[in-house]
């Protein structure tokens, strides 16, 4: 395990009169494969547009590599949105070429080649692709990239098991090993299985971080159980599910 | 990085704009030629003329109303792609793209001014030549007149005043300053607007009167300051001076003025929108 990579101090943000964090604190090392779990509202979309400098924390130190959100960070974070962030006139040619002038660690040929794989046609516009190829396009950009930090936002929500195992396949397969990978997600029991360590949140707060292996052996519990029971909510006219 | 930026900026923007470039001046030529046509045929002395020029009047007609809309069309693109351009690209979903780039925040706005300065000054090149193409093809007396004009200007150049030349390059200075001062004006009131938690179109467009408003007011001071310091006397020695041909040195120094004013103003709003982008970024 390598050192520290990720530091957040008593982060705090909010969203008028909305608070999404509420002074978060959290150390991340490098090599590693995190779960960022939380029930939908808990902050996770906005921890990771504040390290990628998309959001700007109200107050509250955050470090990547030892660095604020800036230039250096940039260029070293891989990140994948929630929702596709292309203009429509771009061929994914044109993509590819953008990734390979802005990104150093950009592996053209890696690119390329999962686009042949997945029989994804370069020439095509952005804007005539379906939903989930350009969804496969965007994580092709993601993992062809030899990234210190890989900060993927929800890269599995809204689409089918089949194509859940793909692209935890595809991440497992083509992530640098020397790096980190925060997963945001509350479909735990689909990612449980590729998970190193867990940061559970909650109300803008981290609430637990643990490794897998020891919450499995010291408390005999699947990831998934322990968010049920960690988050679970009393339904509305009482009773259990 | 910054060429790397412009050369993609130029590449959202020139695809919608190449072929409104080369609509325009093909409509103007083509409207002269019905122009030119519908006067011959009304100068003619063929039996039913009056039916072909009736028919050729419509097809000017027509061609009036396509030269209009192209002009139109053109000066509308350009306004709307300059904000769509700087909205959409950085403060939507692409703006996810652009602020992730390992650039810096002045990167990517001098990035979208400079490709907007470009898009404006060849639209209203454009714009300019077209008209010429079709005063040119029109008419044989249109032609005419132009060239009676082009002669009497170059006999005014030999004898004119060197300030002139001085007034010509800060006159062209003041026109492409002007242009990025308005870019500039735009981009920081959308950044203003951008600070706004609800209803940012709404708060940038306040923005953008409230900014011309506070001008509006320095622009006021400046002009009474300047007009109490002058002696109460000053027009007559305008007059003076114009017949001593300093008139040239007179609008030289209020060009000058206007172009530091727009340098000055451009500084601002760019100092505002990068300042609001680097601190204050908040992409929801």
């Amino acid at each position: 395990m390598g050192g520290i990579l990720i530091q957040c101090q008593d982060v705090w943000k909010n969203y008028g009169s909305q608070r999404a964090l509420q002074g978060l604190s959290l150390q991340l090392e490098s090599g590693k494969i995190v779960g960022l779990l939380g029930p939908n509202g808990s902050g996770k979309t906005t921890l990771i547009k504040i390290l990628n400098g998309l959001l700007t924390p109200d107050r509250g130190l955050v470090l990547v590599d030892g660095q604020e959100p800036g230039v250096y960070t940039k260029s070293i974070i891989s990140y994948l949105p929630d929702k596709p962030y292309f203009a429509g006139w771009m061929k994914v040619t044109d993509l590819f070429d953008l990734f390979e002038d802005f990104y150093e660690d950009f592996d053209r040929e890696k690119a390329d080649h999962m686009c042949r794989a997945l029989q994804i046609d370069e020439g095509q516009r952005m804007k005539a692709l379906s939903k989930g190829t350009k969804e496969k396009v965007q994580l092709i950009l993601v993992m062809s990239r030899r990234a210190k930090l890989y900060l993927l936002d929800e890269p599995i929500a809204g689409v089918d098991p089949a194509a859940r195992d793909y692209i935890l396949t595809t991440i497992l397969n083509n992530y640098n090993p020397e790096g980190t990978v925060l997963i945001s997600t509350h479909l735990i029991s689909d990612v449980e299985r590729v998970l190193d360590e867990v940061l559970f949140i909650q109300y803008g707060q981290v609430i637990r971080q643990a490794l897998v292996d020891d919450i499995r052996e010291r408390e005999g519990k699947s990831v998934d159980e322990l968010f049920r029971e960690v988050f679970r909510t009393v339904p509305f006219g009482g009773g259990e599910w | 990085m910054l060429k790397k930026l412009i050369k993609y900026d130029l590449k959202s923007m020139s695809r919608a704009f190449i072929p409104m470039w080369i609509l325009a001046p093909v409509v103007s030529l083509l409207l002269s030629f019905s122009i030119r046509g519908t006067i011959a045929w009304a100068n003619s002395s063929i039996p039913g003329r009056q039916m072909l020029t009736l028919g050729n009047g419509i097809l000017t007609a027509v061609m009036v109303i396509l030269f209009i809309g192209a002009g139109m069309g053109l000066l509308i693109m350009t306004v709307v792609f300059v904000i769509q351009r700087f909205w959409n690209g950085l403060l939507k979903e692409e703006g996810y793209l652009m602020f992730t780039l390992p650039v810096k925040t002045w990167e990517l706005i001098v990035s979208k001014a400079v490709t907007a300065t470009l898009i404006s000054s060849i639209s209203a090149v454009v714009g300019v030549f077209s008209a010429i193409i079709l005063a040119v093809c029109s008419t044989e007396e249109v032609v005419r007149t132009l060239a009676m004009a082009w002669k009497y200007f170059l006999s005014y150049l030999i004898h004119v005043d060197p300030i002139f030349w001085i007034d010509l390059v800060l006159f062209i200075l003041v026109l492409v300053a002007g242009t990025v001062k308005s870019i500039y004006h735009v981009y920081a009131a959308m950044s203003l607007g951008h600070l706004f938690q609800t209803h940012k179109v709404v708060g940038s467009c306040v923005s953008y009167i409230g900014i011309s408003m506070v001008v509006s007011i320095i622009t006021n001071i400046i002009g009474t300051v300047v007009s109490l310091a002058l002696p109460d006397d000053w027009t007559y020695y305008w007059g003076f001076t114009y017949r001593e041909g300093m008139f040239g040195m007179l609008s030289a120094a209020y060009l000058l003025y206007m172009l530091v004013f727009a340098l000055l103003e451009t500084m601002v709003y760019h100092v505002i929108t990068e300042r609001i982008l680097s601190t204050k970024l908040n992409l929801e």
